[in-house]
């Protein structure tokens, strides 16, 4: 997937939306949209790792809307800034 | 347009607060019921007729909407085009917003509704969204390496919510 770019959103390097609670992306390598929180190639469903999943259960639907609002935004700093460079 | 901060929440809102008779598809269908999945945009298939387009041409006017990809002039959604089963890519006062006619095999709001959930986000902000099969089964479709990366984690996911359930019915996914 090297033309794509790959997507290292994963949990661990996400801060928290004081307001909401739910995290938001604070630093990543390239990011863009579509793909899988935390992955950067093609996956079997054994190697999909459940945790990420099990979280994002764990939320409202009004939080997984906010979760899916502050990663777009992210997405598209990450894209100003590639833009930028 | 790019330079609109995204914000999902008010996008949905308008089309509901308008009646407007849509469904929720793409990554942000996911992740709505709980695929980890990132999304820059909101896609919806909107119903073909002419009562629920004038109410999508008046929400869409609500939110500034146009078509983010002609950039020699302004050119904002009419009923005429909406009507038909293309996909309008516009850009609005909260971040890009797709209204496609159709997805999939030539599959409109009226085949797609069996094939969804009414999701309350809160607030009196109710949606409907593409039910999981579903999406896995159009992403397969659509084959593009990014929707093939995503496959397994809907599988997960689907298989998840199923031991959470403690479903009677396995999902069995398909081979991309």
């Amino acid at each position: 997937v090297g033309t794509l770019g790959y997507c290292m959103l994963s949990f661990d390097m996400l801060n928290k939306d004081r307001e909401n609670n739910i995290p938001v992306p604070e630093e990543s390598g390239d990011v863009d949209e579509g793909l899988p929180v935390g992955y950067h190639a093609e996956l079997s469903m054994d190697e999909v790792d459940v945790t990420n999943i099990q979280w994002m259960l764990s939320l409202t639907p009004a939080q997984r809307l906010r979760w899916a609002t502050n990663t777009a935004r992210f997405i598209q700093k990450a894209r100003r800034a590639r833009r930028i460079a | 347009v790019l330079d609109e901060s995204p914000d999902f929440e008010p996008i949905l809102r308008t089309l509901h607060d308008h009646g407007v008779e849509f469904i929720v598809v793409g990554g942000l269908a996911g992740t709505l019921q709980g695929v980890p999945v990132t999304t820059a945009d909101v896609d919806v298939v909107h119903k073909r007729n002419s009562e629920n387009v004038e109410r999508l041409v008046s929400a869409l006017r609500a939110i500034n909407a146009y078509y983010w990809e002609h950039t020699r002039r302004r050119l904002e959604p009419e009923a005429r085009t909406l009507l038909l089963p293309g996909h309008h890519l516009l850009a609005t006062d909260f971040g890009r917003l797709d209204v496609l006619g159709q997805i999939g095999e030539q599959l409109g709001y009226d085949d797609l509704t069996a094939r969804s959930e009414i999701l309350e986000i809160g607030h009196g902000l109710t949606v409907r969204v593409l039910d999981l099969r579903t999406l896995r089964e159009i992403k397969a479709k659509l084959g593009r390496p990014k929707d093939n990366m995503v496959l397994a984690v809907i599988d997960r996911t689907i298989e998840e919510i199923e031991r959470l359930k403690g479903s009677a019915e396995p999902h069995k996914p398909e081979q991309a």
